[in-house]
């Protein structure tokens, strides 16, 4: 995976080096091709996005207990679990939204826990497509504009973010709604808004935090067939956190959480 | 209902005890207003009584809004008590009930309160206290006040506070508090076509109709050019606001800056609840440049600078008044907002930005519009026109552009800050009510 541009490699230190833009951490590459942090920790696998004894507390509460998952690139990976036990701060922490109290967090070869809140929010912009539980889109802009959005955020022409946002919104069938604001549409037409804005950046991984919430058994299957297959035609890891046994069927593997454990294996459906 | 009220401000949150004192400290700084209004109306009789009830409607204009204000900005905390104390199907008609009971005591206390406050005060000054000249004159020490004026103070107060905190209830919703506008003719439209029908009629000679003599030591003016002066700045007033929706959504469809096309959508999506602010900043703005224009050169106060003053003063004070309300109003979707930033990997500076262009750019386009409207109001002058408006001192001028620009200022420059915190850590209890929504997953 390249890094981007923004990412050059600069001397740091001996062991680690700092993007010249933003000013962060990133790793260098040792002779067996795993990537070092600056904290010397090293990338343990070669999953696409990796998290390794993971906590995060929240004051007295503990969210996620020491947990360890791996994503591969092009799969379609699904976190299940009760409301509350810990799936949408997993996603928060591997899509870099949220930091880690303790443990590794690595995107190919970068290592996220050591990355400040700039270079997090660059690799989001730049890397990862997101799609939040109420499909949350801005509401004073127009679809059109919340879907080309993310494109905007880089330098890229208006022109071609919205073609680009026209070429997704085309594909879900939401085209028509372009000029509407997102409170005059349904909770299926935002859903699919929400889905093409996430693919619009042309991402390595969507993370979509329970994408089909509120859903008619046909609008989720609809929406989730087209998210899985976007997803797979383009090469993108799709990791999905619901508790909606129909939503996690469409995925390759399952992960249970359990009060921020993982739960006894379910995987490889 | 009283035992109600009386129970909300018991256990209320700081929000309805906010508003409880806040209306009853509007209702008494209002009833002491108009309690000097009406000594001084009783201590110069040879005014008449266009002035007092200019005045007098002026403080009951601005103690209304305030009050409505504080009913806007603390109706989540009042629904929240309302439905612990009703029970949870409270419908809207009690609610509005005890907003209106709740404001009328507050406004009654208050009332009481600055009636007491300005007779103490007017028997300190009356014993010949050295010092205090303004406010002597403020006070009108020496000025009778009719008891039937008394009765009438102490009756209108509570009332304009229990009017105001009603007719402002806002209806819960989680929605924009204005969703984005259609493309339709709206009320603003007809901005400009007052404009040019004020400036025909400035420009109409005065063989249709002669001086008229106002009353008091006002002087005269021509009905034409007055009533030209009038239409021009009602319709600035109507016009600014359409002018800044017209120029968020021009911006909105050309710019490539994520923080301008949130700016200025998010503007054009408030701009029915900015159409009162910001006509009443417009309507400054174009008073005093057309004042600055007219002002006389001749020293010593003039007819025209106590009404330029109040009305500067009291537009002012509401229109920064119903800003601010706006700001927290939104400040829901404006977390959402910049949530979803965030989490789509804007950078925080993007999030900043957007607030600060949300800020200057109604207040950019609103000043530049009324200031240019006002220029434009005194061109006829040049072409032989009657003076539209009562003379005007120099100093007035200058006495009203500090305060305005300098209360406008603060308000914008407290804004961005204010947003920030709103955005940052939620409104509490204040804004408007949200109905239930279900619970967040995961």
């Amino acid at each position: 995976m390249a890094l981007s541009p923004r990412s050059a490699l600069s001397p740091r230190s001996a062991r680690s080096t700092r993007s010249a833009a933003s000013d962060e951490p990133v790793p260098h590459t040792t002779a067996t091709g795993f990537a070092v942090a600056e904290d010397g920790t090293r990338n343990p696998d070669n999953d696409v996005l990796r998290a390794q004894d993971v906590t995060v507390t929240r004051g007295p509460v503990t969210i996620l207990r020491r947990l360890s998952v791996g994503v591969r690139a092009d799969e379609t990976f699904a976190v299940t679990g009760a409301p509350g036990a810990g799936k949408t701060a997993l996603l928060a922490v591997l899509s870099g939204v949220l930091a880690p109290d303790a443990g590794q967090v690595w995107f190919n070869s970068r290592p996220l826990h050591t990355l400040g809140d700039r270079a997090r929010a660059e690799l989001r912009r730049t890397h990862f497509g997101m799609m939040d539980g109420r499909a949350r889109l801005m509401p004073e802009l127009t679809v059109l504009e919340n879907v080309a959005l993310p494109l905007l955020l880089e330098p890229s022409s208006r022109d071609t973010a919205f073609a680009a946002a026209r070429h997704w919104m085309g594909r879900l069938d939401v085209l028509d709604q372009a000029d509407r604001c997102p409170r005059e549409l349904s909770t299926a037409l935002l859903r699919r808004a929400a889905v093409a804005r996430a693919l619009v950046v042309r991402p390595d991984v969507v993370f979509a935090d329970e994408p089909a919430l509120g859903l008619e058994s046909a609008e989720l299957d609809h929406l989730m067939r087209i998210l899985v297959t976007a997803s797979r035609s383009h090469g993108i890891a799709l990791v999905l956190a619901t508790d909606d046994p129909r939503v996690a069927a469409h995925a390759d593997r399952q992960l249970e959480l359990r009060d921020g454990r993982t739960a006894p294996a379910r995987t490889d459906a | 209902m009283i035992r109600i009220v009386l129970g909300n401000l018991r256990g209320g949150r700081p929000a309805d005890h906010i508003r409880v004192f806040g209306t009853a400290c509007v209702a008494a700084v209002g009833t002491v207003l108009l309690l000097c209004v009406m000594a001084y109306a009783s201590a110069a009789d040879t005014h008449g009584m266009v002035r007092p009830l200019f005045a007098g409607l002026l403080v009951l204009a601005v103690t209304a809004q305030l009050t409505a204000v504080g009913s806007r900005l603390t109706a989540s905390a009042r629904a929240a008590r309302t439905e612990l104390l009703v029970g949870p199907n409270s419908e809207p008609e009690q609610v509005r009930q005890l907003a209106a009971t709740e404001a009328g005591l507050a406004g009654s206390l208050g009332a009481v309160a600055g009636l007491q406050a300005h007779l103490i005060a007017r028997a300190v000054f009356e014993r010949g206290v050295p010092g205090g000249g303004v406010i002597r004159d403020m006070l009108a020490v020496g000025g009778e006040i009719p008891v039937l004026g008394l009765a009438f103070v102490l009756g209108v107060v509570p009332i304009a506070t229990m009017v105001a905190s009603t007719l402002a209830l806002p209806e819960a919703t989680r929605a924009p508090a204005v969703p984005r506008p259609a493309r339709t003719v709206t009320l603003g439209a007809a901005g400009p076509v007052l404009l040019a029908a004020g400036l025909t009629s400035e420009l109409l000679p005065d063989v249709l109709a002669g001086p008229v003599r106002l009353p008091g030591d006002l002087g005269s003016v021509h009905p034409f050019a007055a009533g030209g002066y009038v239409l021009v700045v009602a319709g600035t007033a109507l016009s600014v606001p359409w002018l800044v929706r017209q120029v968020s959504g021009a911006v909105a469809v050309r710019t490539r800056q994520p923080a301008l096309l949130c700016a200025a959508r998010r503007v054009e999506a408030d701009t029915t609840a900015l159409t009162a602010p910001l006509g009443l900043l417009a309507m400054t703005t174009t008073l005093l440049v057309t004042s600055r224009t007219l002002r006389t050169t001749v020293p010593g106060a003039a007819a025209g600078d106590l009404p330029l003053l109040a009305v500067v003063t009291a537009a002012t004070v509401c229109g920064a008044a119903g800003l601010l309300a706006v700001l927290v109003e939104t400040a829901r979707e404006r977390k959402d907002a910049a949530r979803a930033m965030h989490t789509l990997g804007a950078d925080a500076s993007v999030d900043r930005l957007t607030r600060v262009l949300g800020v200057l750019l109604p207040l950019a386009v609103a000043w530049g519009g009324a200031a240019v409207a006002g220029v434009v109001a005194t061109w006829p002058l040049e072409f032989g026109g009657d003076r539209p408006a009562l003379p005007v001192s120099a100093r007035a001028v200058s006495a009203g552009v500090t305060f305005a620009v300098t209360l406008a200022a603060a308000v914008a420059l407290a804004m961005v800050p204010v947003s920030r915190r709103l955005a940052r850590d939620g409104v509490h209890g204040w804004g408007r009510p949200t109905p239930a929504v279900p619970p967040p997953s995961g």
